[in-house]
């Protein structure tokens, strides 16, 4: 009960509410500078009439409207407005007990104020309602002077100009002329992806970026949002609220891949993404404010084209995985799913055919039941990750991997549970395996190294800070392109042998290896300057023995770089190589 | 290699390599649909380009004949406008009048690479500039009233300098 409690406060109140109700402060003006006058007031009982709510209100000031929407659900919500700030800003202030229920009162968004831009816009608009419409032929052809204009580009060409503007040139632009604002606005037409990138966005206002705000998403969004095939809100700033997906999923009907990563999703997000998007492949979800099986069980039934689908920090038990499109499903990541019950799990696997990538990482409650159903059923997997699973597995677990012999890419990083035995029983049955990771894997010891090393079509080795580990002595490196073993106990004899025969190598990750000394770069040197498949092999030999004030030889195919990654916890990814 | 011979606006002929041609989507379709690599002596008509175009474009496409070809998505690409390699700075610094009869030509031609080159360049010019500085700039005469005006601007408030 105290859990549910918690979840509808966190999805009531966002956190910035939460500090502006202590500091009992309210901003008369919304975050984007419309005054605030119109309220929306929920959590009303089920009998409380407009009439009550105008009664109650108007201690406080005129009540200009009030409008109750009644919800089968018996969730009614209403808007008030006044005909002043100051009696919304007293209003605010109070707490407010109708019919028995503590009245939730929030500022209604910018765009519903009465005074915002677009509401007076729209009342100009009925007016004269052709606004918007110009002609090709009035765009200041008795303007055009000697020399070619701009002007003159054809409207193709104009538009091509636009696109390569960040969004807020393009928009600021609109007040050059009639004819540039009508093809700003129309250059929407083309753009397909957005996400909050600087490169994208621009410099917004003067010096001091501030910050991307929902108003300003939602005005983006008002211009492109229906062409979009894809959204990326994985890198949002902090500030941006719950509703943003709400928006997005109303001004965007026909997004195919969509990534909220970065937000929080509540209730009404995921209810309007179910009733607006309905044409999702791909999509990734970030954290929720509660335990949202249910209704991404309803979001799965209207999307059938679903392919793939990331959970990251989402809170759900997992029962919601019966409903994906089990048949068709290609690639599912489970993060971070602390809720993440295993048999529900264990059970969905089953059914998951067609699976060919699958992602476990950082869940807690992973059994072997579920490794043994991939084991046993997911006979198609490519690409397996089982990653930072804590104690819950036992080490013979694990071997049922073994039976995925169409394995390509396997991730097994931050395990315990990983042992020699697993390791030669790969090596004898996943002959498609090209990359392996099993950095942080304390149990493995030469003998795990060795059978490794006998698989035929390994191209990326991933083994940092394996303890135990002293030897590598692979037997057939020639398909060998990335190579990591930060912190380990090599010496240089070791890796100049490795780098001998290995001659597609393009990345060795030497960072915090204490014995590797100069002679490691001056042989890589010498035996890289003979390659001739043009393949540049870079080395990191940050935190190691390697002096590199007296390394002075030059090769053009060897690229050292002086930076020690061993203090990253693994998480850097290299943009390169597979 | 095989030329081709393109005859520009103005009557003038260029004896072109027919790869360096066929960077030009309009004029491969054209090879292509009509069959004219078969017949040397053809001369390909652009009655859109004149001839002071065409020997920059042609420039352009010889320099460029050895890209790797534009990916095919680039909704994926980052869009940055400050990627104009130093080369293409150099070619692209003319006057206004023709930068636009390049982009105009890029256009009809179908040349995705140079089309992009000279609409950056442009963009170039237009961004971080108030919409007064961007009049100016390409001489633009403003024809909203100044109600108009205002209405405009206070919808995109958020965009402009302050």
């Amino acid at each position: 009960m105290t859990d549910y409690i918690q979840e509808y406060i966190a999805d009531s109140l966002h956190p910035s509410q939460i500090i502006e109700r202590t500091n009992q402060h309210f901003s008369p003006v919304t975050e984007d500078g419309v005054p605030i006058r119109k309220l929306f007031i929920s959590n009303l009982a089920d009998r409380t009439s407009f009439k009550d709510l105008t009664k109650l209100f108007s201690k406080y000031g005129d009540v200009e409207t009030c409008y109750v929407k009644k919800n089968s659900k018996n969730n009614n919500y209403a808007f008030v407005t006044f005909n002043s700030v100051d009696a919304a800003v007293r209003a605010r202030y109070e707490e407010i007990r109708l019919h028995n229920r503590d009245l939730k009162i929030l500022a209604a968004d910018s765009w519903h104020q009465p005074d915002s831009i677009e509401n007076q816009y729209y009342n100009v608009v009925k007016d004269k309602s052709k606004f918007n419409k110009v002609s090709n032929d009035t765009c200041n052809l008795d303007y055009v002077q000697d020399n070619i204009s701009i002007q003159t580009l054809n409207d193709d060409c104009l538009m091509q100009i636009f696109l390569q503007l960040p969004i807020v040139d393009r928009i600021r632009i609109e007040r050059v002329c009639k004819r540039w604002k009508a093809l700003s606005q129309e250059s929407w037409h083309s753009v397909k992806r957005l996400d909050l990138s600087y490169s994208i966005w621009g410099c917004l206002s003067g010096i001091n970026r501030k910050e991307i705000s929902i108003c300003t998403i939602r005005k983006v969004l008002l211009r492109c949002g229906s062409y979009l095939n894809e959204i990326n809100l994985s890198l949002v700033p902090c500030h941006l609220r719950q509703s943003t997906v709400t928006v997005v999923a109303k001004l965007c009907p026909n997004l195919q891949i969509i990534d909220i990563t970065g937000l929080t999703v509540s209730t009404s997000g995921i209810n309007s993404l179910i009733t607006n998007c309905h044409y999702i492949t791909k999509f990734s979800l970030g954290p929720t404010s509660y335990v949202c099986d249910a209704d991404l069980q309803k979001l799965f039934y209207v999307n059938p084209k679903l392919r793939y689908f990331r959970f990251s920090g989402t809170k759900m038990s997992g029962r919601c995985l019966f409903h994906l499109p089990l048949e068709t499903m290609e690639e599912i990541v489970l993060e971070s799913c602390t809720y993440l019950q295993e048999h529900f799990l264990s059970q969905a696997i089953p059914k998951l055919r067609n699976l060919r990538a699958l992602t476990i990482s950082k869940c807690v409650y992973i059994t072997g039941n579920v490794i043994q159903a991939i084991g046993t059923h997911c006979t198609n997997l490519k690409t397996l990750e089982v990653s930072s699973i804590l104690f819950s597995l036992q080490s013979d677990d694990m071997l049922h991997i073994a039976q995925l012999t169409n394995l390509e890419v396997l991730k097994l990083s931050m395990n315990t549970v990983v042992t020699d035995l697993l390791l030669s029983t790969l090596a004898s049955k996943c002959l498609c395996l090209t990359y392996l990771d099993i950095a942080e894997c304390f149990l493995v010891t030469n003998a795990g190294i060795t059978a490794i090393a006998t698989l035929p079509k390994l191209e990326v080795l991933i083994m940092n800070n394996l303890r135990l580990v002293t030897h590598i002595n692979l037997r057939d490196t020639s398909n060998l392109k990335r190579l990591e073993c930060r912190v380990c106990k090599f010496t240089d004899r070791m890796i100049i042998n490795l780098i001998e025969s290995a001659p597609q190598l393009r990345l060795l990750d030497l960072s915090g290896c204490p014995y590797i000394t100069n002679r490691t770069l001056e042989k890589a040197a010498t035996l890289t300057v003979s390659r001739t498949n043009n393949t540049v092999l870079k080395i990191f030999v940050g935190k190691t023995s390697v002096d590199l004030s007296t390394f002075n030889k030059v090769s053009p195919f060897l690229q050292v770089v002086n930076v020690d990654l061993s203090s990253c916890n693994g998480t850097v990814t290299f943009p390169l190589v597979l | 290699m095989p030329n081709i011979k393109l005859q520009s606006s103005d009557g003038e002929v260029f004896e072109v390599d027919v790869d360096i041609a066929k960077c030009s989507v309009t004029i491969k379709t054209m090879l292509e649909d009509l069959g004219m690599d078969e017949d040397e002596e053809e001369v390909v008509p652009l009655p859109n380009v004149n001839s002071a175009i065409l020997r920059k474009v042609i420039q352009w496409a010889t320099y460029h004949k050895d890209d790797p070809p534009p990916p095919e998505d680039d909704e994926n690409k980052d869009k940055r406008t400050d990627d104009i390699s130093s080369w293409d700075a150099d070619f692209l610094k003319v006057d206004q009048g023709t930068l636009y009869e390049l982009i105009l030509a890029a256009n009809y031609l179908d040349i995705k690479g140079l089309l992009e080159v000279t609409c950056k360049t442009v963009a170039n010019m237009i961004k971080g500039k108030t919409p007064e500085e961007v009049r100016k700039t390409f001489n633009i005469k403003n024809d909203f009233s100044p109600s108009e005006e205002e209405q405009v601007r206070k919808e995109n408030e958020w965009c402009e300098e302050k």
